[in-house]
């Protein structure tokens, strides 16, 4: 298994910058995420690893080998397609065996190699189906087991995951989170579904507008976020905009338009408007005939309960606790204390 | 970029230049033609000159074939509309191998050879052919109708040739107005006859130019139908061309009437997209 | 969906154009068979004297293989130039690539009597009247925009994915064009190619003026015949004709599917 650096990646169409200098060090066998919303690059950085987009600049090494001018085939890297790509025309067995003859794998061996491919996929007994005879998930499958089939250097995911219903979605990623494991190979997984990323990453590397936002463990990314928008992309937040009336070496304070000050940690300036970033789960209620808010609307989703919170000072939150608590059997109209940890507050610009 | 721009120029440029060396030389070379003079018994003279021109658009002989293919194109454009709509409409009606099979033989005409539809129709029309024999045994006419070697039979020639042009873009136009329209016009009242009207006729009007407009281009350059129909008697533009390059040899006046007949030809279909545009812009 | 309730007016209607539509083939085939040799309705008898008789006559003969030279000739050469092109336009590494695609196209609309007539000029200004090649390749620019035509809409219908995935795997673009876009875009190639072989063979306008001495294509010589007044060995090749294009419109049809085809 291979490592990959991305040093300075970029491209440019026109005047417009779609990946505006990526740098990412991924080691052998680990798992990484792109993570992003819609138009961030982060497809555009896969394409360029796999070799069908051409960078403006930078370079693209794996294994140490500088591949940035390589064409695709070339490269020996595998990637599965959000809309799988599967050949129409071949057989699930003749789609799997596709790489593998291109390097020039025949007979006995060839056979022993697609086999292992299925299995480890759970497809055997369809390899002769044709893939408009399989269901999506299947075609899934197949499009992974063809792409790990020719032993790739590296495994590529573009959203591949985003085409599935909810369970299957969730069923395959603890399937692929496992074959990543079982066959310990270096994956860059594209997607712009934050739990997805959090859940099957080692690392995840957060990306918008081109550019690299911060990399990090789940938890880094979730807990300590490097700026505004990581803190704002990840989880489900609470946003409030005031201005930055004292900052100190550590704390930043934001006063809101109703009174409130908010203590917390960030990146903000001084004199500035700016927004404080704080997660559902971050806010504490304790029902309280004597509390400082009044609940207003209440939604059970399950494992959690939303309710969201008037403070007295004409505030509004939203916080999310697991529905086996106290305070989520309050009903709008009761009476609640309200409180938020300093270190769960985020100051951004 | 231009590393994409030069592969797809090395792999469009051999059949660009198959086009330009058959097609847009050959033209080019029989301009200079066009515009030499010509004189019978010694031929073509070096020298320029736009009598050639001229005496086509000043001339009573040319002006009356110049006039005769014009209405020519013009009817048959009206009357492959008239025949054609009725039969479009029927087709996009009906469903799976009934559709399938139709359409099928409205295709297999158009693949057909020119010069045997038009014997067919020769078989049918002429003096001593099968409806002249037909109706004289039934006793309903005494002497044969003549309905070859002038207009008559042209058009009736014309317009089977190009129907299935007509019938097959209406077909198009039809199946592109939305179902949901239809129905909703009915919810509101209107019957068959009045939903056809309001909403179906005057969605299929764009698609009811693009083939008026195919058509009539089609028509007046027509050769083989003209020639077998209207015998060499009857003139129109095409078979003027004809004789003048096989027959008389007068090939200046010839090259001059066949730019005559590109310069209609590139009118009405830059005029038809720029009204398109116009109108797709408007709406 | 349900199908729509048509008329009976209608349905009558559109059942007498559609025998105007066929009249003149049945009229046709109907000669062919007929032993009288002017036509009543209903025929004298049958028989397949005409049909003898065609086909012993030397120059329905001769046309026939010339005229399958010509097209088969005419017809695998233009495949081959416009499936680069088609590939050029649709990855759109050309500006303007719709405007390229129609000029390639554009001669389905030129009056064909004035492209004949100017090649007539050109060949006899370049001494290459009666080229075997010259006739060729006028046939390749007339019948190149029946396959640009299908090709571009089958590629334009084929999911770009499907390249990406097979040069991953492993193939240069041109491995990944025969091996994975050629078998996708197959029906409607062979619509295209079929419908140019029938163009081709049924061509009349431009080969009259550009056949060697003593050559002509099948249409040519029929026309000739016509001229030389009706007879029904004329019907007799007709109907040949007509029987060999149903075959090859309805195997297009199996292959293709009829959306391609229109």
């Amino acid at each position: 298994m291979a490592d990959l650096v991305l040093r300075r990646l970029s491209k440019r169409y026109g005047e417009h910058e779609v990946v505006a200098g990526v740098d990412l060090t991924v080691e052998a066998g680990e798992f990484i995420s792109l993570l992003g919303p819609s138009g961030c690059g982060k497809t555009t950085v896969l394409r360029m690893i796999a070799g069908l987009i051409e960078p403006t600049g930078g370079q693209i090494a794996i294994a140490g080998q500088d591949v940035t001018r390589l064409p695709p085939h070339k490269r020996y890297l595998g990637l599965v397609f959000q809309s799988y790509a599967l050949f129409p025309h071949l057989s699930v067995h003749d789609n799997v065996a596709f790489g593998l003859r291109r390097q020039g794998v025949r007979g006995a061996e060839l056979e022993r190699r697609v086999d292992e491919a299925l299995d480890l996929v759970r497809l055997g007994a369809l390899a002769q189906r044709m893939p408009r005879q399989l269901s999506g998930g299947q075609q899934q499958r197949v499009a992974l087991a063809r792409a790990i089939a020719p032993a790739p250097r590296v495994l590529l995911l573009d959203e591949p995951l985003s085409n599935l219903d909810a369970q299957l979605r969730a069923d395959m990623q603890i399937d692929i989170k496992r074959l990543q494991r079982e066959l310990g190979i270096t994956t860059i997984f594209v997607t712009h579904d934050q739990a997805e990323a959090l859940s099957l990453s080692d690392r995840v590397c957060v990306m918008s507008a081109g550019r690299v936002q911060q990399i990090g463990t789940p938890e880094d990314v979730y807990h300590a976020p490097a700026n505004g928008f990581v803190a704002g992309f990840l989880g489900r937040s609470n946003r409030l905009r005031g201005r930055v009336i004292m900052k100190s070496a550590d704390t930043i304070t934001l006063k809101l338009p109703d009174g409130t000050e908010l203590r917390g940690l960030g990146s903000a300036s001084l004199g500035n408007d700016a927004e404080a970033i704080i997660r559902h789960e971050a806010v504490q209620v304790a029902p309280d005939a004597a509390g400082n808010a009044t609940v207003v609307l209440r939604s059970f989703a399950g494992a959690n309960v939303q309710l969201v919170l008037r403070l007295d000072s004409g505030l509004e939150l939203i916080a999310e606790c697991p529905s086996a608590t106290a305070e989520a059997q309050l009903v709008p109209g009761m009476r609640a204390a309200v409180a938020i940890a300093s270190d769960a507050i985020f100051i951004a610009p | 970029m231009t590393r994409e721009c030069r592969a797809g120029l090395l792999l469009v440029s051999p059949l660009f230049l198959v086009l330009l060396g058959v097609f847009i030389a050959p033209l080019a070379l029989m301009l200079p033609t066009s515009l030499h003079p010509y004189v019978a018994g010694r031929g073509i003279l070096p020298g320029w000159t736009l009598a050639n021109y001229a005496e086509i658009l000043l001339d009573d002989y040319y002006l009356e074939v110049l006039g005769r293919t014009l209405m020519l194109g013009l009817s048959v454009t009206v009357l492959t509309l008239l025949l054609g709509y009725p039969l479009a409409f029927v087709l996009t009606r009906l469903e799976g191998r009934a559709r399938t099979l139709l359409t099928l033989l409205v295709v297999f005409p158009l693949l057909l050879n020119l010069v045997v539809r038009s014997f067919g129709w020769i078989t049918l029309l002429a003096n001593r052919g099968l409806l002249n024999n037909a109706l004289r045994d039934l006793g309903l006419i005494e002497a044969p109708i003549r309905m070859m070697f002038n207009l008559t039979g042209v058009l009736v020639g014309l317009t089977h040739i190009f129907l299935p042009f007509m019938v097959l873009i209406l077909v198009a136009a039809l199946d592109a107005v939305p179902r949901d329209a239809e129905a909703a016009s009915a919810t509101l009242g209107a019957g068959p006859a009045k939903t056809f009207a309001l909403v179906t006729l005057p969605l299929t009007i764009p698609g009811m130019f693009a083939g008026a407009v195919l058509v009539f281009v089609l028509s007046i350059s027509a050769l083989v139908t003209p020639r077998l129909l209207g015998g060499p008697t009857y003139r129109v533009m095409s078979t003027v061309i004809y004789d003048a390059f096989l027959g008389t040899l007068e090939w200046p006046a010839g090259a001059a009437l066949a730019f005559l007949l590109t310069a209609f030809a590139l009118a009405i279909i830059g005029l038809a997209g720029m009204l398109t545009r116009r109108w797709t812009v408007a709406a | 969906m349900n199908a729509r309730r048509i008329h009976p007016l209608l349905t009558i209607l559109a059942g007498l154009i559609f025998f105007f539509l066929l009249a003149p083939v049945l009229v046709v085939v109907l000669a062919a068979f007929n032993t009288t040799s002017y036509l009543t309705l209903p025929p004298q008898g049958l028989t397949l004297r005409w049909f003898t008789q065609a086909l012993h006559d030397e120059a329905y003969i001769r046309g026939i293989f010339f005229s399958l030279r010509l097209a088969l000739s005419a017809t695998l050469l233009a495949t081959v130039l416009a499936l680069p092109a088609c590939y050029a336009l649709h990855q759109r590494w050309l500006p303007a690539s719709q405007t390229i695609a129609n000029l390639l196209m554009s001669s389905l609309i030129f009056p064909a009597v004035v492209i004949g007539v100017a090649l007539l000029q050109y060949a006899s200004l370049t001494g290459l009247r009666g080229s075997f090649l010259l006739l060729m390749l006028a046939h390749v620019a007339v019948v190149s925009p029946y396959i640009v035509r299908t090709v571009l809409g089958s590629l334009a219908t084929s999911d770009p994915a499907l390249e990406d995935a097979a040069r991953v795997l492993g193939t240069t673009r041109l491995g990944a064009f025969l091996l994975v876009v050629l078998p996708n875009i197959r029906p409607g190639l062979i619509a295209g190619v079929v419908f140019a072989f029938i163009t081709s063979f049924d061509e009349f306008t431009i080969s009259v003026f550009l056949l060697p001495p003593g050559q002509a294509t099948l249409p040519v010589a029929i026309f000739t015949a016509i001229e030389h007044g009706l007879d029904p060995s004329i019907a007799a090749i007709s109907t040949l004709l007509i029987t060999i294009t149903a075959v090859l419109l309805v195997l297009s049809e199996r292959i293709a599917g009829l959306r391609r085809l229109v």
